[in-house]
């Protein structure tokens, strides 16, 4: 009998107990379990409410394929959408919740978790900052960084535009890009290659069309970073257009320097004289000015370089090219020589789509092999035919000789087919320049 | 004992927190307001006075050999409970005890409690010293509570109490401020009792002592 009341009943009430208070835990568990789904709902939406307040309750969404995105929820009343997106900032991610309104302007944005030292990156969250959101489209015109805080408010602006991003996926609306300072000022231009100009920030070719340096300027002087000044030069060294890059001017005073009002001043000329200042914004457009006139000291060597601007377009399949001649060839839409380096072809070859034909643009180098291929038109089907201008496909050609193919893309055998017929009539018109 | 003694044992004479320097780790923790302090003296409560009256309820079905995992199984139950129920239906003061719930079960006040009076005396006395020991915690976590958010915020339960021009003195929010107080409010309670709770503490000498089995010392009188 020892053993029974050594072990036994030990173990039995022990067991007992473990039992009957598990059972207690269960019925709390299940009893509670529902109210605390619905407080936990109630203060998640409450949040949400924060930034879209005529939105009653969310539902989750399923989106895919976007950076950052935390989670998106839909208003069930179709007041619109709550998304919470992340960018990078100085201590780590830089959470966002951002409610965009059914038509597509921000109800409200709100600083969630983050890392950003405290006092200084947190003041993003603070209304002086976040204020600025509100009504605002996918263009984010006018919200200017807090000053100290450029790279949290950086990441929290990031952070925006990602959320925007996943709004035109969910609600379906095409968001237009911005178009960039470049292309505002060569609306034509298809192609910008980046080179080194003693001076200049940053120097564009815009192949065919001319030149853009990027100049810096310091602008109003409360202003956390200078404001970056594009200045586009003509072939002919005149000034072919100026807009406004990144800055942190003043919202709704500055910024107007980026306006046609006044850069249109500047087209045509030669010099800066009589410019008229923005009224309201003198320091924004003296810093503006100043810049023109320091890209126009830069004169000398953008004229150096124009000569290579009409052959950039070339560049992006034949490296290295600076000097061109023409060849005329039946198969070729457009046909050059690089002395030294090789041949670029354009071609055409009609694909799935009857009425326009794919054009491919190759570079084929002394030796026969392809330095690069680039869809210069193609307008097969989206999401089949149209894979053909991915970066995979264009890529597998480099290296090729003739006679040689790159795999073709299953399910759009037509339209591989038609851009190899492309590369096979540029080795025809390499093989005729060698010939010649 | 009386009634009445029991139940009045653990607000002054036994503070749990003040004289027996139990649950030390909550007191300092949480104390940082009124809100916290009070709440965490209510939950503790209630798991002191449910765990007791089971414990006393089953004092005589436990075998000696496996009473401490019986106590912790109970209190454990107790404490999920509790939280279970404090997260249902008192969410905000879930959040803001948040870690300290689940440290209820290793309070030592409970197991001490439950193994220096519940499983010697009868469920109503077992009771009643988990109520006067509940209270005793929540009077001293008040105490403690008040202080801090006070000088620490400014103000009283949420409200502004002290000119809001005055700078709050913000350590006393943090782990030191939790020390000066908890001194000092053991330092009054010694001098208004002209240290009787103190004495009592020392005439139990060793054998109250919880590491008397392990103390090179024992029955020296010397700690």
């Amino acid at each position: 009998m020892k053993f029974v009341k050594e072990f036994l009943v030990p173990t039995l009430v022990l067991t007992v107990i473990c039992v009957v208070v598990s059972a207690a835990l269960v019925f709390t568990y299940d009893t509670t379990k529902p109210v605390i789904e619905a407080a936990r709902q109630r203060e998640a939406d409450a949040a949400r409410i924060e930034v879209l307040p005529d939105a009653d309750k969310f539902s989750l969404l399923t989106v895919s394929g976007i950076d950052g995105l935390v989670d998106a929820y839909q208003a069930a009343n179709g007041a619109g959408y709550v998304i919470t997106t992340y960018s990078g900032g100085y201590g780590g991610p830089v959470n966002v919740m951002t409610g965009i309104k059914a038509d597509g302007t921000i109800a409200a944005v709100k600083l969630m978790t983050n890392s950003e030292s405290a006092g200084i990156g947190t003041r993003v969250g603070e209304p002086a900052y976040t204020d600025q959101y509100k009504g605002k489209d996918y263009g984010l015109d006018g919200v200017s960084a807090v000053s100290g805080a450029t790279v949290s408010s950086g990441a929290f602006k990031r952070a925006v535009e990602a959320a925007f991003q996943v709004y035109a996926q969910v609600a379906d609306v095409e968001i237009a890009e911005p178009t960039p300072p470049e292309e505002q000022i060569f609306p034509n231009a298809t192609d910008f290659v980046e080179f080194e100009l003693e001076g200049a920030k940053r120097a564009y070719m815009a192949a065919g069309e001319g030149i853009v340096v990027v100049m810096e300027a310091k602008g109003y002087s409360g202003a956390p970073t200078p404001m970056e000044v594009y200045v586009g030069f003509g072939t002919d060294f005149k000034i072919a257009g100026v807009a406004l890059g990144e800055n942190s001017e003043t919202s709704g005073l500055g910024p107007q320097t980026g306006e046609p009002a006044y850069t249109d001043q500047y087209k045509g000329r030669e010099n800066t004289e009589g410019i008229t200042a923005v009224s309201g914004a003198t320091e924004s457009s003296k810093g503006f000015k100043g810049a023109v006139d320091a890209a126009l000291e830069l004169l000398p060597a953008i004229q150096a370089k124009m000569p290579e601007v009409a052959v950039a377009k070339y560049a992006a399949v034949l490296p290295g090219v600076t000097q061109v001649t023409p060849l005329e060839n039946e198969n070729a839409v457009e046909a050059v020589a690089a002395p030294g380096l090789g041949i670029v072809a354009v071609t055409q070859y009609r694909g799935y789509n009857e009425n326009s034909p794919v054009q491919v643009m190759v570079g084929i180098s002394e030796d026969g092999a392809i330095t690069g291929v680039k869809i210069v038109s193609c307008q097969e089907t989206e999401g089949i035919g149209s894979q053909i201008q991915g970066d995979a496909y264009l890529g597998a050609w480099t290296g090729k000789k003739a006679g040689e193919n790159a795999a073709a893309i299953s399910g759009a055998t037509v339209s591989s087919t038609a851009f190899q017929r492309c590369v096979e009539k540029a080795f025809l018109v390499f093989e005729a320049s060698k010939g010649a | 004992m009386s009634k009445l003694k029991t139940l009045t044992n653990g607000i002054i004479k036994e503070n749990p927190v003040l004289v027996l320097v139990l649950g030390t780790c909550p007191t300092l923790a949480i104390t940082t307001s009124v809100v916290n302090g009070v709440g965490m003296g209510i939950a503790t409560t209630f798991v002191l006075l449910g765990s007791n009256i089971f414990i006393s309820l089953l004092k005589k079905v436990i075998p000696d050999k496996v009473r401490i995992p019986c106590y912790v199984t109970i209190i454990a139950g107790f404490v999920t409970v509790v939280s279970l129920l404090l997260e249902a239906y008192v969410p905000a003061l879930y959040k803001s005890l948040g870690i300290y719930i689940p440290l209820i079960v290793v309070n030592c006040i409970i197991l001490g409690r439950a193994e220096m009076f519940a499983n010697k005396n009868s469920v109503v006395d077992s009771a009643l010293d988990g109520i006067g020991m509940g209270i005793g915690f929540t009077f001293a976590l008040l105490c403690m509570g008040t202080i801090r958010e006070i000088l620490g915020s400014g103000t009283f339960l949420g409200f502004q109490v002290l000119p809001s021009a005055m700078d709050p003195i913000l350590i006393m929010k943090m782990a030191p401020g939790g020390f000066f107080t908890f001194g000092l409010i053991i330092a009054i309670l010694n001098k208004v009792t002209h240290g009787r709770a103190l004495k009592k503490r020392a005439a139990a000498g060793c054998a109250g002592c919880p590491a008397a089995a392990a103390c090179e010392s024992a029955g020296k009188g010397e700690c």
